[in-house]
């Protein structure tokens, strides 16, 4: 049996969701592992456990962003989460 | 046992995910896992694919003397460069030398070359091309420009799949997981089967998700970090993983010849270590120069040890010790990160048994990934779709399959054509021609020939079985070598052995399900919360 298709988003919706997965996703990613990399007695482990986790977390959120009812909404979340760990980096570095 | 469900809205969500991301990598997917299979044992079948370098018996390497053939004999070798002698393996005799070529106002050429260990003669581009052709396939490499990069966003959204693939299957997970039915209608054996080897696999499937995003994508993670951290210098992070990175060169260091000392520098290794390691790999940087240092990679002779690798260097000039990190004594833990997914990527722990069961799970993963989409299609053939839908979605499915399993023949191809081909006219690229245009024409037959999935698929088995068997007579006819034989290389005699496995196998069960019975999904029940 197919998915229900009742769920499914609209076509420009699905647009802002998939650019959202892709490069919303990359720039949480990226800011977070910034945002750790600043604490330095531990900047060398987590740049290299990065190498793992930074895929991880960047396909976990490819999945959660499509759990959103709004792709703006999604876009939103994830520019303010980038901004505030790169604030945050820029603080504590 | 039931685990709590996701909600309803959540559950099709991901539902769909799972099915749309597949449905559009298949075929990617399915040529990754497929070439990645054979490339595991890319070594082990140098030999099969190199007649020459079956004979060769090593017997000691003089890294000194490589180094000074390769200056004086390759034009525009930039000696002072990052040099690399990888040293010959039980698999394959043959050294391999990684340096530069610096020309007058051209940009720096990366050289890469095999070398015979005794003449010192060095291969064309590349003698022999089996194992280099399916590893590059397996990251799409041969797709120009893009093809790295399509491959790492498919190990992106493989880590997606998966992900929405354990979601699905959540609620009914642990019944699942011990749920292999061999009895009832076919499809009701697809969808489990897709279901249990996705589980069993799911492990393996999502190491291989990240650590291919990681050898592919890497740039996309690094660079941003590079930028913050080290105002843009990789060799700062580089250093962090292999500490050859962090000897210091600089860069007017005066000129001065003291490349004699690594003979005996390499002697002191070799009596210090040789007991417990073997040198993987001898690497020079400012051969003659004053600060010239010498590196070497050692791996442990002990199959039990995951983290085998160990790291020395001295700088020519004293002798002094650089830096010192053997597994198990003075090894740091920051240099086991990087190389433990290159293990887990590579199968290179645990002997040849790791591999054999990397191999069975790529194929099980290769499995996993045509039944999904043969579910998709079966799903859909009902009254609620169209017939031009329907027939749409058969196309796209032929298309797909006929393209997936044409690479088995012509993995079997591309092995007899490096005999044939190449053994004429020494030419790597006329190999790789027959090879991507059989795989075409096994595509256009597969596709043009066959009414239904079943009978395309027991053509393949088929053809690609009988030409496994011609794999091994090829061998034996042309080198001689016959794997009975006792003298035959033990390399050359189990990549034949396994390939009339293969053979064997797959016209066995072309054979037997030519035989069974196809029930008409019309007359099948729908079992209770199978799909759903």
């Amino acid at each position: 049996m197919p998915a229900n298709s009742k769920y499914f988003s609209p076509r420009g919706q699905r647009v802002l969701k998939i650019t959202a997965a892709i490069f919303g996703g990359y720039f949480v990613a990226a800011s977070f592992h910034f945002m750790i990399a600043t604490i330095e007695p531990i900047q060398e482990i987590v740049i290299l456990f990065s190498s793992i986790t930074f895929f991880l977390l960047w396909g976990i959120l490819t999945v959660t962003t499509f759990l959103a009812r709004s792709g703006w909404k999604i876009w939103g979340i994830y520019l303010l989460l980038t901004s505030v760990f790169g604030i945050l980096t820029w603080i504590l570095k | 046992m039931k685990l709590k469900a996701p909600g309803n809205r959540a559950y099709n969500i991901f539902f769909h995910l799972h099915t749309v991301s597949g449905l559009i990598m298949t075929a990617a997917l399915f040529v990754i896992f497929f070439a990645g299979a054979f490339t595991l044992f890319k070594s082990e079948i140098f030999m099969w694919s190199d007649p020459v370098a079956r004979n060769i018996a090593v017997k000691h390497i003089d890294p000194l003397a490589v180094l000074e053939h390769i200056a004086d004999s390759i034009p525009d070798f930039d000696i002072d460069d990052e040099t690399a002698i990888i040293y010959p393996t039980s698999s394959n005799p043959k050294l391999t030398i990684h340096g530069h070529i610096k020309r007058e106002g051209e940009p720096e050429i990366h050289y890469t070359r095999e070398m015979h260990p005794l003449t010192f003669e060095i291969d064309p581009a590349t003698a022999a091309t089996i194992g280099e052709t399916l590893y590059r396939l397996h990251f799409l490499d041969q797709i120009p420009l893009l093809g790295r990069w399509i491959a790492g966003f498919v190990s992106l959204f493989f880590i997606l799949s998966v992900i929405t693939g354990l979601l699905v299957h959540w609620k009914n997970m642990v019944n699942k997981f011990w749920g292999f039915v061999t009895k009832g209608s076919w499809k009701r054996i697809w969808t489990n089967s897709h279901t249990v080897f996705g589980l069993i696999g799911l492990p393996y499937q999502l190491m291989y998700a990240v650590t291919g995003a990681f050898y592919l994508l890497l740039f996309l993670a690094l660079m941003p970090m590079v930028l913050v951290f080290f105002e843009g210098d990789p060799e700062k992070v580089y250093g962090m993983a292999f500490p050859s990175y962090q000897v210091e060169y600089a860069e007017d260091a005066a000129v001065a010849d003291y490349s004699s000392h690594i003979t005996h520098i390499t002697e002191k290794v070799q009596k210090e270590y040789g007991e417990a390691f073997h040198i993987l790999a001898v690497q020079t940087r400012h051969l003659y120069k004053e600060d010239g240092a010498v590196n070497y990679i050692l791996q442990s002779k002990d199959p039990a040890l995951f983290s085998s690798f160990g790291h020395l260097a001295y700088r020519l000039s004293d002798g002094s010790e650089l830096y010192n990190e053997i597994p198990q004594s003075t090894k740091q833990f920051r240099y086991e990160i990087i190389e433990a997914i290159q293990h887990l990527h590579f199968a290179s722990f645990g002997g040849v048994f790791v591999k054999v069961l990397y191999f069975i799970l790529a194929l099980f993963t290769c499995f996993v990934i045509i039944s999904g989409l043969l579910i998709w299609k079966e799903a859909r053939n009902n009254k609620r779709y169209t017939d031009q839908q329907r027939r749409f979605h058969h196309r796209y499915t032929m298309a797909n399959l006929s393209l997936c399993l044409g690479l088995f023949p012509a993995v079997a191809v591309l092995f007899m054509a490096e005999l044939m081909v190449a053994g004429d006219f020494d030419e790597p690229s006329r190999t790789n021609l027959v090879f991507f245009s059989s795989w075409l024409l096994f595509t256009l037959l597969g596709y043009f020939l066959n009414a239904d999935e079943k009978r395309l698929t027991r053509m393949n088995l088929l053809v690609g079985g009988i030409l496994s068997l011609c794999v091994a007579l090829t061998n034996g006819i042309l080198t001689s070598d016959w794997f009975f034989l006792t003298d035959t290389n033990d390399y050359v005699a189990y990549t034949d052995i396994s390939w009339i496995m293969i053979g064997l196998l797959s016209i066995g069960v072309g054979i037997f399900s030519g035989k069974a019975k196809q029930i008409p999904i019309s007359q099948m029940k729908q079992p209770q919360g199978d799909c759903k």
